[in-house]
């Protein structure tokens, strides 16, 4: 009797771990597909009115990069970052179009967002799509967004923070992370700009 | 005891409440309020604070004048590159030598509800509550996020 619950007790021991290390290997394969493929179409209203789609993004070198305007912390310090770094590139700065877009469109109208992003630099263009347009720029650039609900009533948003660089194409061309140095980012840049 | 006894005592028992009160003291260094961008009734609070004291004390919470609530929060990215702000429910602890920094992207105080869009220049008065040390008095001033972003 107890040597049949020590088995039972096995087996269900082994079918956990093949659960989780079945997760595990599809969030990994998930993560590698991630890396491959980022980029697509996506259709968005600028901050000024016009629409920007995938077909802006040719013959122009592009940074995207994800956030809100209700948001504290880390969307300021990079809308900062970014804003200093296209400066520092000065002339080859021009060659980059830089796009901020809202993750949070129930709250950011274009009119917010004008007002938002020309605090920090007349260099980037915030973006502002329905529910379904923000859907679908996130199937393409594999952005993660998820509405956080405060206990106070409001709500805040988890997002991915990553910088997306595009080439001349349109496609994918490098990424700047949350950690990257001042002088690591303006290099990457410049090699967009130079060979993207 | 003499009268010359007397004051000695006093002097020392003196001398033992002032050393206890001086053993526990908090410092806050390089304290910054961020400017929000117009439009913008959130922003954060940035510093360093040290506790030099013998045991650990915990900063539990903050009042922020002109908000409506200030909360203690933490920015946190995992390996994903995902982002997450999260209030802290319970306190964050200060070592003793070991500074608490709260900085761009990482452990800031949350400051929302703000009434009048604060300005580079303009100063703000808050509290900032520990367990030890109970309430101290803090004036933050305001200023632009540097340009550099997180560096220096
Ligand atoms: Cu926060």
């Amino acid at each position: 009797m107890k040597r049949r619950h020590l088995v039972r007790g096995i087996l269900a021991g082994l079918l956990v771990v093949a659960t989780v290390i079945g997760a595990m290997e599809l969030h990994r394969r998930q993560v590698e597909d991630v890396e491959v493929a980022i980029g697509g179409p996506f259709s968005m209203l600028a901050h000024d009115g016009t629409r920007v789609t995938q077909d802006d993004l040719t013959g122009r070198r592009s940074l995207v990069f994800f956030g809100f305007t209700y948001c504290p912390d880390i969307c300021p310090t990079t809308l900062v970052q970014v804003a200093s770094w296209l400066q520092a590139m000065e002339g080859k700065g021009d060659l980059i179009d830089a796009y901020f877009v809202t993750v949070d469109p129930e709250r950011d109208s274009p009119e917010r967002m004008a007002e938002y992003v020309s605090y920090f630099s007349d260099r980037i263009t915030g973006l502002v799509g329905t529910v379904d347009e923000l859907r679908q720029m996130a199937d393409s650039y594999r952005l993660y967004y998820a509405r956080i609900d405060l206990e106070d009533g409001n709500y805040t948003m988890d997002h991915t923070a990553a910088i997306y660089l595009m080439d001349g194409d349109g496609t994918f061309f490098d990424a700047i992370t949350m950690t990257a140095s001042f002088d690591e980012a303006v290099a990457k840049l410049t090699r967009l700009v130079e060979d993207g | 005891m003499t009268v010359a006894g007397q004051l000695a005592l006093a002097l020392v028992l003196l001398m033992t409440r002032v050393m206890a009160e001086d053993s526990h003291v908090i410092g806050i260094e390089q304290h910054w309020v961020a400017e929000p961008p117009p439009g913008v009734h959130v922003t954060a609070a940035y510093g360093v604070i040290t506790c030099r004291c013998v045991a650990t004390d915990r900063l539990v919470s903050v009042a922020v004048g002109g908000a409506v609530m200030s909360e203690l929060h933490a920015t946190t990215s995992g390996g994903d590159g995902i982002v997450a702000m999260r209030r802290i429910d319970d306190g964050i602890d200060i070592r003793p030598g070991t500074p608490l920094v709260l900085e761009p992207g990482g452990l800031h105080i949350m400051i929302m509800g703000l009434g009048e869009r604060p300005r580079a220049g303009d100063r703000i008065p808050a509290t900032l509550v520990f367990e030890e040390a109970g309430a101290v008095d803090v004036v933050f001033p305001v200023a632009a996020r540097p340009a550099a972003g997180m560096e220096e």
